[in-house]
Order: C-alpha cells, then structure tokens, then sequence
C-alpha cells in the first residue's frame, strides 16, 4: 500500500504506523545527504532526521496545524535549519543551499530543541537515579502500573512500603531534574 | 507526600469538584504552595513527554532498522526484461550510463570534504556486470533456479575459537539477512551474526552448521600488545574465490585522520579483503584489514587486536551461547611464514552475505 500526499497527511493523523513507516522510508536518503554532504555523519543524519519525525507527527496531530507545502519540503527545511544549528554549535559555518522557504521553521526548530533538551536531561537524571528506582518510577508513571501489581513485581511486603519508596525516588529524580535544568 | 499524591491527582483530573475548587483556592491563597504544586506539575509533564519521546523513538529505530537500502539501485523490475527485451535493453544501457556517470560526478563533487577511505567489501553483484550477462542470467532464472544465488557481498573472516566464533568487519556484514562462510577445509557453513559495532568496525559470527565439529583449539594467538612502526606483516584473504596472500608493513600506528584504533599498512589489498586477519611474524592475529585510502595508492587500514580483544570481552552474549575464548599465546611461533599459512589458512573463510531485495 503506497500512500499519495494528501493520504498520507491523512492517514498519519490517525496514527496509522504504515503511513509513518513510508514517510520515515521516502525521505531518509535526502536528509542523509544533506547531512553527509555537509560534514556530518550518518548516526548526526539519523538524530536530525528522527528528531524532525518526531516534530512532525506531533504537529500534525495539533488540528490548527496545516501544511502549506509539501512534507518534503517541510522536512528538508526543519532538517536543514536543525543542522546548521548544529554546526553553529560547533563553530563550523557553513552555506547549506537553500530548499523553498517554509514559513515559521524558526518557531519549530526552537520548539524542538526545546523538547530535545528536556528529553536529554531526564534522561540523564534517570541514568542518575539508577535501578530500582528509575523502573519502579516509569512503571507508575509512565506504563501506569497500579502500586499493587508493583508491589509484586519489585518484591515488596506491602503496597505503603511501595509508595514510600517511591516516593524517595521520586524526590531524588525531581533533584537531579530541577539542578540539571537550572 | 500526601500533599504530592493531591497535586497529582488534580493533575490527572481524578479530583471531584468539590476538591478541586479547594485545591484551587488554597493555590490562589497559599503562595509557597502554589509554587510547590507548579513545580511538581511542570516536572510530571516533563517526565511524561519524556516517556512519550522514547516510545516514538525506539518505534522510528524499528522502521530505521527495517530499511532496506538495497532497492535503491533498483532500474528495471525484472519482469519486463522478457516482454520487451530490446527497447529496455537498450533504455536500461542509457539508465546504467547515467546511473554510472551520475554516481562518478557526484563520487568526484563529494571528494573534497568527504571521506577519501574506502570500505573494502566486495561488490558481487554491483552495476559493474556487463549488461549481456545481466540478460543471459534472466534467461537462466526464468528456466531453472540456481541452487544458491550469487551472494550481494563477500569478504573475509576468521576463526578466533574452537566451537564457532568467527571475527570480521562490520561493514561486511552491515546488512545482512543470512551470512554464510565458506573455505576449502570446511565447505559452506551457516552462521549468525552475534555482534557488531560499528564504532569499531568489529563484528563477531557464530556457525550454526551442524556439519561444524568444535575443534579443539585454533593454533594462534591473538596478540595484546601493539604493533610497533615498521613491523613487518603479511595478510590472508579472499578478494577472489581463492585465498590471497599479501605482505608488507606497518607504516603508521594510526590509522584514517588519526584514528588511534587502527594501524595504517602497507599492502596491496583488494575489496573482499574486509574483515581478514593482520599477522605479525609470530603467526599472531595483529589486526583485521579494513579499508583503503582511495587517493593514495598501497595504503591501507587494520583495526588493532588490542580493540579486538577489548571488544570480545566485553561481548554481550546469549547465556545459551558456547563461551567464547580466546588465544592469548599460539602455537605458531618460530615457524616458517610458509608453515604458518599453511596452518593458517584452514581458519580464513569467505563471508557471504545475502539480502533480499
């Protein structure tokens, strides 16, 4: 099954995993070479590239957003301003040639970045954490595990002694987040 | 804590009115509390994007993973071929010429800043084939099906322990949906790719043959000290369907732009070389052949035994899996370069590596 433009848009707004797979596979190549060609790597060309997926799919599951030209473009544009921000960073000025402008790139590769730093740090301050803690906290919060079904998995006496202990790792994750960020 | 379990479920809307417009008032009254509960608000949003994120990412890694970059070079679908022979083939010389040309001009623009390192797989079934034989092996497929088709890539690799572990190059192996290995001594054995690294460019197969019997132990060693300037050195490899002896030296402890874990070497070698061991004089692996420099003729790179054996110990491997272990002395040493090939070459394979298309 190969979906056209507007299909597409369509079927990735409700979250069909086939149509996210073909707009991933249609345009990797491109963004590899544009990083490539302008001194990165391929693993810099894959984070750039998911990290653009990633805005993307969000984006489109905002209602007001509308597309005003076509992905390609769109990626190629978010891709691009991601990378030469990137290479800032480095201090390596380069001219990367420009694709056709797409309106409010600046807003979005901020607001990534934005994301991409959040995600970084609590990463880190999960790393920070350690085990059991960090499971004990992404089962509750995250996969919504019930404080008795983690009682049991982690050994516990009683579902209070779960809560207490997660309650210090909680304020411990919480630490290591707002020192991080500040 | 009981105060955090309050924010938290105003935060997952499961406060009833009542408690929520008090929630509400004491925000609005109590200052500290009002930071303290905004806090917490603000850090369990970022948590769960967080979570949110890794979910998508590890499913964007699946599809990444799922690629198939091989339908690329795709022209013509095979089909066709048949149906309208002629004026295809000769579109199809137009198409290669300019696939050709096209990938020679951008290989030329790119050459500047980008790399002038060359892997060396071999291309097996790459565009270089000549178009006749490209039409007079459709005909063959479409009357009789050959018992194995033409592997997409070869090099080399070696054995590095008794029951079945083999060491080659990463890039050989990259993309691989069934690897085989094949010598004189063994025939063809199936294997699996149990690790690879592509930092490194060191990748580890085991055979899953049954027609394999776990030998006692492989003659050589796997040397842990460096190699010094100007150390001489000879390869063993498979840029042919023979074994393919090469000699020189180390030129340089480091290899491309410096990369301190490989050596630079002076030896012919040939794509198909990937992944064949480096030996010193004592018959002891020293190296694995990697890759050649494209703008200066006779250089060539080899990853250090040393980041071999790193690498090997810190292998994560399945608990049902044979041990793997390594020589540290072998048994080569002082013996003729002849004897030491001859004993050597029983333990050099060609890797074979196929993809679907």
């Amino acid at each position: 099954m190969h979906f056209l433009e507007e299909a597409l848009i369509a079927e990735l707004r409700k979250k069909n995993e086939a149509a996210l797979k073909q707009l991933y596979q249609e345009n990797y190549v491109m963004i590899l070479k544009l990083v490539v060609n302008n001194s990165g790597t391929e693993q810099e060309a894959k984070d750039v590239y998911q990290e653009a997926i990633i805005h993307f799919y969000e984006r489109l599951s905002q209602p007001e957003f509308e597309l005003t030209c076509k992905i390609k473009t769109y990626l190629y544009a978010v891709c691009r301003k991601l990378w030469l921000q990137r290479l800032a960073q480095r201090n390596k000025f380069l001219r990367i040639e420009e694709g056709e402008r797409v309106a409010d790139v600046e807003n979005a590769v901020h607001e990534m970045e934005t994301k991409e730093r959040n995600f970084a740090v609590m990463s880190e301050s999960l790393d920070k954490l350690g085990e059991p803690c960090r499971s004990i906290l992404e089962n509750y919060y995250l996969k919504g595990m019930s404080m008795d079904q983690i009682t049991e998995k982690f050994g516990y006496t009683n579902a209070d002694n779960t809560k207490n202990q997660k309650y210090k790792c909680l304020q411990r994750l919480k630490k290591f987040f707002f020192e991080a960020n500040k | 804590m009981e105060e955090l379990e309050l924010i938290e479920k105003y935060f997952s809307r499961e406060l009833n009115e009542k408690e929520r417009g008090a929630f509400e008032k004491k925000m609005h009254d109590d200052d500290l509390f009002r930071q303290r509960a905004e806090d917490h608000i603000q850090f369990l949003k970022s948590f769960k994007q967080y979570g949110d994120r890794k979910l998508k990412k590890e499913a964007l890694e699946k599809i990444h993973d799922e690629m198939d970059f091989s339908t690329e070079a795709k022209v013509v679908p095979l089909s066709r071929w048949e149906k309208y022979g002629r004026t295809v083939a000769i579109a199809a010389s137009v198409a290669l010429l300019c696939t050709v040309g096209t990938f020679f001009a951008l290989k030329y623009s790119n050459e500047q800043h980008e790399t002038n390192f060359e892997i060396l797989r071999r291309e097996v079934n790459g565009l270089k084939r000549s178009q006749n034989q490209i039409l007079k092996d459709i005909k063959e497929k479409a009357n009789a099906k050959p018992e194995f088709a033409p592997s997409k890539y070869s090099g080399t690799g070696f054995l590095v322990s008794g029951n079945g572990y083999i060491v080659t190059a990463y890039h050989v192996v990259k993309s691989s949906d069934s690897v085989f290995v094949e010598n004189e001594k063994f025939g063809r054995l199936k294997v699996s790719v149990v690790y690879k690294n592509p930092e490194t460019d060191v990748a580890l197969l085991l055979v899953m043959d049954e027609q394999f019997k776990n030998l006692h132990a492989v003659p050589f060693a796997i040397r842990n000290s460096e190699g010094v300037l100007g150390e001489p050195v000879y390869t063993l490899g498979y840029p042919r369907n023979e074994i393919v002896y090469g000699d020189g030296t180390i030129s340089a402890t480091s290899g491309y732009e410096q990369n301190e874990s490989s050596y630079q070497i002076s030896i012919p070698v040939n794509p198909g070389n990937s992944g064949g061991p480096m030996i010193d004089q004592q018959g002891a692996v020293i190296g694995i052949v990697n890759g050649v420099q494209t703008d200066a003729r006779g250089t060539a790179f080899a990853v250090k035994s040393n980041v071999l054996l790193d690498e090997i110990k810190n292998v994560p491997l399945d608990s049902l899996a044979p041990p793997l272990r390594v020589n540290t002395t072998g048994q080569l040493a002082g013996m003729s370069r002849v004897n030491q090939i001859k004993r050597w070459k029983d333990y050099v394979f060609m890797v074979k590596v196929y993809h679907g298309k």
